[in-house]
Formats: structure tokens, sequence, C-alpha cells
């Protein structure tokens, strides 16, 4: 395939993550943060991202299973959901956990298992952008390519 | 280091090579050392990363309790200081540290906390660290939420800064501030132990014992100085900034 046509394919892709919210400025940062030294800083860290949030959302749906749920337990897990999603730059699962934590304050149980499903939803978004995003860098340096910035 | 200031061009070459050589190695091991302590793998692998870019050495843990240890004050055994009351303590904390090698020769310019961890919280360790032998290296507090009573919590703790995470490369023009600072009172430490070297324990103590009084008569008025400190100091950091890194620095 076009090298050309696979960047523009790439840098239409990531302004279009952009434009509708899956990826903030911090992901910038991220990308800014990566050099020579370190070409795979980024996937490292969505990787651990991705790693760290599906243990998350693991625990998340136990706890509130539970007959009786502990509510601070609950806000902890997306507390930390919300600090690595907004670390990354995942700005779509870091709204959701917001909502999801006054959730947690209110002890609104129906309100907290709606905001489990909305966040399982993006994430899964997210990942699939991602992991979309990188296959495209993976075929231009297949292709004797560089990454457009 | 008299020998080093005029005559190199003189000395044979393969000399003035190891010589500058030896130089470069100095200055290396110069870098600004860094203690990041974080529970979330994502933050510290962040951290770790907007650190070794700006050339500092890292050193990343994963709670209070592990920072404390690295520091050598777990158990609150302070196993740097000679302050001990009574020498029956001094010598059983100098037994347990003797176990710990971290300890010789350890140096922390800046310590870096998130403030919600499980555990041990960032002020928390905060205190413990302000209340300790490492009381003089400054600790920089980070939080993913914004809330006014807790920064002024964490700054009349004795925290330098408070950061507003997810943290970006420009907030490490802060730190470089707090970090030259930090300088001179390493450098002061290190002549006050040559001094101590050479006296015996008691003379030690005592002298170690005057100074810490004196840094206690100090705090009531710390707060109030320390915001004219750091705006006059931030001025002068920012004017040597460009020549920061290729400093050869003795800590």
């Amino acid at each position: 395939m076009d090298v050309v046509k696979l960047q523009k394919q790439l840098v239409d892709y990531r302004a279009s993550l952009y434009h509708e919210a899956f990826l903030d400025e911090q992901f910038t940062q991220l990308q800014e943060l990566q050099d020579e030294n370190n070409p795979d800083f980024v996937v490292e860290v969505v990787s651990l991202f991705f790693e760290d949030s599906e243990r998350l959302l693991n625990e998340l749906a136990k706890a509130l299973e539970q007959q009786s749920i502990d509510f601070k337990r609950v806000d902890a897990h997306v507390h930390q959901l919300k600090g690595s999603s907004s670390s990354i730059g995942a700005q779509r699962v870091q709204k959701v956990c917001i909502t999801f934590r006054n959730y947690c304050e209110e002890q609104n149980v129906e309100g907290c298992l709606k905001c489990l499903q909305q966040v399982k939803h993006e994430y899964s978004l997210v990942k699939t952008k991602l992991e979309t995003m990188f296959k495209l860098q993976q075929q231009i340096l297949a292709a004797g390519g560089s990454i457009p910035m | 280091m008299e020998l080093k200031s005029d005559n190199i061009q003189d000395r044979p070459e393969q000399q003035q090579q190891q010589m500058q050589q030896q130089q470069q190695e100095q200055q290396e091991q110069q870098h600004f050392h860094v203690l990041a302590v974080d529970d979330s793998v994502i933050d510290r692998k962040l951290l770790e990363k907007l650190l070794k870019v700006s050339s500092y050495q890292v050193t990343c843990v994963d709670s209070g309790d592990k920072a404390l240890e690295y520091l050598g004050l777990l158990n609150n055994l302070d196993c740097h200081s000679t302050t001990s009351s009574s020498s029956s303590s001094s010598s059983s904390s100098s037994s347990s540290c003797s176990q710990s090698s971290q300890q010789e020769g350890l140096k922390v310019n800046l310590i870096m906390t998130d403030f919600c961890m499980p555990g041990m919280s960032g002020y928390d360790l905060l205190k413990r660290v302000k209340g300790s032998s490492w009381k003089d290296v400054p600790v920089v507090v980070m939080s993913s939420e914004n809330v006014p009573s807790r920064i002024s919590m964490c700054l009349e703790g004795g925290a330098e800064e408070f950061l507003l995470k997810p943290l970006q490369l420009s907030d490490l023009d802060k730190i470089q501030a707090y970090l030259v600072k930090s300088l001179d009172h390493s450098c002061t430490n290190m002549d006050k132990d040559l001094i101590g070297d050479n006296n015996d324990n008691d003379d030690n103590s005592n002298n170690n014992y005057s100074e810490d009084s004196n840094n206690d008569n100090g705090n009531s008025n710390n707060s109030n100085n320390n915001f004219s400190k750091r705006k006059a100091i931030s001025s002068e950091a920012t004017e040597r900034r460009p020549k920061m890194k290729g400093v050869a620095v003795i800590v």
C-alpha cells in the first residue's frame, strides 16, 4: 500500500479521535515524550492502561454485584480509572468516571450500574480506536515510511 | 580541584582525555535524583518519562511505605540522624541500618508524591519526611483533584508545590527552581558532615542538636518567608536555566 496514502489515513484518523473527544491534549503530551531512545513509549503506556482498566472494570462489576454494596470501594476503583484515563488522555472514559463518582457519593445503585455499562462501552470504543491507530502506524513503518506528527 | 584549573593544556594528551572523561562522568553523576511515589503504574511510568526527558535520575516506588523504606525512615528509625537523645537507641538503629546499604551516599534531591494513595497518603509521607533528617529535601505533592483546602494543607505541611495531574513537561520547569534551592542545602549539609567526621560522636550530636533547635525557632516564620524566598529563587533559576544542565555540582 502507498506509504503516502497510509500516512494521510493516519493523520485523518488521529484528527477524528481528537475531534470526537476520544482523545485530548494529554495524549499529544504522551506522543511528545516519545523519542528514538524509547520509540514504543506510547504503546507501552497505553498497554498498561488497557491492563489496568480491565482489572478495574472487573473489580467494579464484582463490587456492584454484592448484596450490600460498598460504595467507598466502588468509588476508589472509579477514582483510579478516572486518574489513569486522564493520564493518557482518554477523555470520554474520564468524563463517565466523573458522573460515576457522583452516583457513588449519592449511593445510587441504579446510577452506578448505568455508569458501569457506559464506562465499559466508552473503554471498549477507545481501545478499538487506539488499536486501529497503532496498526496503521505499524503498516506505515513496515512500508518504510515514518510516522507523521 | 586545584589541579584542574589552569594547566590542562600543558599536560600530556592522554592525561587530558582522562581528566575530561572523569569530569564528564562526574557531571553525569551530579544529575538530580528524584524519588517518585505513586500507586498508579501508569502515572509512575509517565512521571518517570517526564523526569528522564528532563535529564533527572529517577527512582519510582508505589507507596509511602516503600518511600520511607528507601529513605531509611521505616519503623520510625531515622538512619541518617545523629540527634538521638540516648546512645542506646542510636546504636540499635545503626545495627539495623547497616543492613540497608542504600543509606551510604544516598542522594535524593526531590521527592514527588501523589496525594491519594491507599495506606499512607502523600500528606502523611510529607509530614514524615519533614519530621526527619530528610526535611530539607523539597517535596512536591501531586493530585488529580483541585481541592483548595487540600492544596493549602499540603503547602502548610511543608510541600514546595502542589501540582495538578496529569503532569506535563511545562510543570517540570517549576520543579527546577526547587532543585536549585536544595542544592544550597545539600552543599551546606556536606560541609557539616565533613566537619562532623573529624569530631567524635558527642561533638557531632551537639552540633546537630543546636542546628535543629535553631530551625525549630525559625519554623513559625517559615511559611511567610518561603513565599518571598520562592519568588526570588525562581527568578534566579530562570536566569540560570540555560546553564543548569552543564553545571558540575558537588552534592
